[in-house]
């Protein structure tokens, strides 16, 4: 009798522990389910993020800004991207003013209007940042990027190690979106800087293509018609890494590895295998983390001062198949502590 | 009062209707909580796809407030006036419910661009209004151009976050549906479980309290038919089922001790009954022996007497003693037929029984008492007839075939308490003799069988004497109501007997 009730009190008690740990379950799964807000962290400000171009720099650019924003204490975030469609840098500037964001990063598209829009924003009290193309002539605050002179120095250098005896036809892709003025202050400076280090004997025929990322696929048609096309040229310059991922996927396809010379620019998965397997002499690139806490520095700076410098410089330099594997060791670096951070 | 309270408290009713109500009460839990587990779950389900009839009506209030600006707009009527005013409303109050705060989730910070732009969306379209009174159509148009594009704006922003709410409500229905099947199959095992567990201990309470009623109907029935010897143990239940039984076990005791002592008082009865039929036997049938053997004892002694005086007239000395001591002798036995008689009479009877053996066989015969000082004879009660058959057997068995060198002795003494065997004080009587002795096999065969001649097999019964060891030992048996009052010992043929007889103290001194 006694062992029989003991017995029984033991099945009722594994039952009431099953019983128990169903509620706790189920309780577990509606508190996954509910999303309540005073559960999550809250932030001080808004910032936007605007850039209708999606490639993996960006991408990059995005991630490290709010990882600063994270930690001074805002929220970033990417307007229109997953919107049912798109919009144009000016439109997100001007929902950026409509949501009352605290402060706006601009990656320029090239559209006229963006000026206007930033000009609207400053007046609406919404201060805007550019990155890496500048509008000077909009209301922005600041502008953070590379300079144009810096960057002519640099692949004129690149391109004086990469000269060939006699001629060289060297093609400079540039996006639409790029202003002229910046793309021949570029110009310029390169071939100054050719011209001043090139050695006798070689000698050097730069040409511009204008390739439009705005447009979706373009790039790889573009760049397809320079390689196969009657003057393919020795050296091929790319400005971002949509052109340099299509120029590598070509020199492979069309067996142009060591005919046609790519500067490359950033550096993504796919460019840095081709660095190993020396595909391309060189890319250039950015430290884009320091390019996000610039922006998020110059954001708060100028909530908090009302005034703040109108020119932020972040360093270009190039990686090669020489220097490719110290980079990924100090991006592996870089990583682990931001994983620690 | 108290003993009354435990008694209803732990009455078979009361702990019945404890069990059932434990019993139901425990599956009513259980089905209460399966129950509040799905009704829970439905609930949330339900609940999932509410988020998104909120954005939706929030969009169609949202197009209501453009269509009625874009009619006052128009036609500047007033009903168009009052219906923007109305969804105005509307639409401040289902903003004031979403997200304000600079969260890091992203459907909470789409609902917070929601909201703002729809802020600023009615302060642009109130902007129109107002320039459309002021008729200032540059302006309202510029404005409504705005309110437009807000319009769109804002319209894209709840399409993004209806969808991305539908998508993580669809996966959040999944997962309850998921849930619930998992609670329904759970809530059944359960409710299975407790019930069968219920049902277990149920059954096996009520058997506990009504079981023993089993056991005590079982014994009733074996005492109806007359067996008394059932058990039936003492209950410490403080319940019906607890008093019932100890009544029975202490109604069974009584009639138990009642029926023992009704067996004992008539065992003690018949006992008593036996001893009486079996003295009145043992005596009638020495009566009997006896009588055969004396033809006419009266008037055997009367003419011994007449013999005596006729002698002593005549001058006849020893012929007058030895007829005197043969009258002494026979009137002996006749007058101590019938009951018991002092040590000191026996002692003289079996003096009167060797003189006059003495006369017959010349006095060969070699008789001795060794008397203990400290013991009177004539005080000390036993049966009559005992120790003249003893020294006859002695005499006609023992030193029959060699009276010159035979010898017989009579000795009384005192065994006191502690070397008694039986641990009470007597007297003591020994016959020995230095005659035949006796074989083991004889030994044995008169204390089993307490055989009259088992020295002699061929003896003849009807000896002079007439009067066996059987009988002796009988009839001390039954004057003291005890045993092992006679033994009888010989170390082997030619070794001599020694027959003793103990008198117990306690009964010995009237």
């Amino acid at each position: 009798m006694r062992k029989l009730i003991y017995l029984m009190t033991v099945i009722l008690g594994i039952s009431g522990v099953l019983v128990i740990g169903l509620y706790v379950r189920t309780q577990r799964q509606v508190r996954e389910l509910d999303i309540s807000p005073d559960s999550i962290r809250t932030y001080g400000r808004h910032y936007l993020f605007v850039s209708s171009d999606e490639s993996q720099m960006l991408q990059d650019i995005y991630e490290k800004t709010a990882s600063a924003c994270e930690e001074s204490g805002a929220y970033l975030e990417w307007c229109g991207r997953g919107a049912p469609r798109h919009y144009s840098a000016a439109e997100c500037v001007d929902i950026s003013i409509a949501m009352k964001a605290d402060g706006i990063i601009v990656y320029p598209d090239g559209s006229g209007d963006l000026s206007d829009a930033i000009t609207r924003a400053s007046e609406a009290g919404v201060p805007v940042i550019t990155i890496l193309r500048d509008l000077p002539d909009s209301g922005r605050v600041s502008y953070a990027g590379v300079s144009n002179y810096q960057m002519g120095d640099l692949y004129g250098g690149q391109l004086l190690s990469l000269l060939r005896n006699g001629k060289n036809v060297v093609c400079l892709l540039t996006d639409a979106g790029d202003s002229e003025n910046e793309t021949q202050l570029l110009y310029t400076q390169m071939v100054q800087a050719v011209l001043n280090g090139a050695p006798s004997g070689r000698t050097m025929e730069l040409r511009t293509e204008s390739v439009d990322s705005r447009t979706d696929f373009d790039a790889e048609e573009v760049i397809r018609d320079i390689l196969l096309g009657r003057e393919r040229p020795d050296i091929l310059i790319c400005l971002n890494s949509v052109q340099t991922e299509c120029a590598i996927q070509a020199l492979i396809e069309y067996n142009l590895v060591g005919k046609v010379q790519v500067i490359g620019y950033y550096v993504t998965d796919q460019i840095l295998q081709a660095l190993r397997q020396d595909l391309i002499p060189v890319t250039m690139t950015i430290d884009t983390g320091a390019l996000g806490d610039v922006c998020v520095q110059a954001l708060d700076e100028y909530l908090e001062l009302g005034r703040v410098s109108s020119y932020y410089n972040i360093t270009l330099f190039g990686v090669t198949p020489m220097t490719v594997e110290r980079y990924e060791r100090e991006r592996g670096t870089d990583a682990g502590q931001e994983a620690d951070g | 009062m108290k003993k009354n309270r435990i008694r209803i408290l732990s009455s078979v009713q009361t702990r019945i209707t404890a069990v059932v109500a434990a019993v139901l009460l425990v599956v009513l839990a259980a089905n209460i909580f399966a129950f509040r587990q799905s009704s829970e779950t439905v609930k949330q389900i339900n609940e999932v796809f509410a988020s998104n009839a909120v954005i939706m009506s929030l969009a169609d209030t949202l197009t209501e407030a453009q269509g009625s600006m874009y009619d006052y707009l128009s036609t500047k009527s007033s009903p168009s006036l009052e219906n923007f005013y109305r969804y105005e409303q509307e639409l401040r109050e289902m903003t004031d419910d979403l997200n304000g705060r600079n969260v890091g989730n992203e459907l909470l910070m789409l609902e917070k661009n929601i909201r703002v732009m729809t802020q600023s969306y009615l302060s642009v379209s109130e902007d129109a209004i107002q320039a459309r009174r002021g008729r200032n159509v540059e302006e309202y148009k510029a404005d409504f151009a705005r309110a437009a594009t807000l319009f769109d704006y804002i319209n894209n922003y709840i399409y993004t976050l209806n969808s991305r709410r539908f998508s993580r409500n669809t996966e959040n229905y999944l997962s309850l549906l998921r849930g619930m099947r998992v609670v329904e199959r759970m809530s059944l095992l359960m409710i299975v479980v407790v019930s069968v567990v219920a049902l277990v201990l149920c059954v096996v309470s009520v058997r506990a309290m009504i079981g023993p009623l089993g056991a005590l109907s079982a014994a009733a029935e074996s005492v109806a038919g007359g067996d008394f010897s059932v058990d039936v143990r003492a209950s410490e239940r403080q319940d019906e089922v607890g008093v019932v039984t100890n009544a029975f076990h202490k109604m069974l005791d009584s009639i138990r001790t009642y029926i023992e002592s009704q067996r004992e008082s008539l065992e003690k009865e018949a006992q008593m009954k036996e001893n009486e039929l079996s003295m009145e036997a043992h005596l009638k049938e020495a009566q009997l022996k006896f009588l055969q053997a004396q033809i006419n004892p009266h008037f055997l002694f009367n003419s011994l007497n007449a013999g005596s005086q006729l002698a002593m007239m005549e001058g006849a000395e020893r012929t007058e003693l030895f007829l005197s001591r043969m009258a002494q002798f026979f009137r002996y036995n006749v007058k101590k037929t019938g009951g018991d008689a002092a040590l000191s009479e026996e002692i003289a009877s079996v003096d009167n029984y060797v003189y006059i053996l003495n006369v017959r066989f010349a006095g060969d015969i070699h008789y001795e008492k060794q008397i203990d000082s400290s013991i009177d004879p004539s005080v000390i009660r036993m049966p009559s007839m005992i120790l003249q058959p003893i020294v006859e057997n002695a005499i006609q068995h023992g030193i029959h075939d060699d009276h010159e060198n035979g010898r017989v002795t009579l000795a009384v003494d005192y065994v006191p308490e502690n070397e008694n065997e039986s641990g009470a004080s007597c007297v003591r009587i020994t016959v020995s003799d230095n005659g035949a002795g006796m074989t083991r096999r004889q030994l044995e065969a008169i204390m089993a069988h307490r055989g009259a001649d088992a020295r002699d097999p061929q003896a003849d019964e009807q000896d002079s004497t007439g009067i066996a060891m059987e009988n002796v030992i009988s009839r001390l048996e039954l004057y003291y109501g005890r045993e092992n009052l006679f033994s009888i010992w010989s170390d082997g043929p030619g070794m001599g007997t020694e027959v003793t007889v103990l008198l117990p103290a306690d009964t010995t001194v009237t």
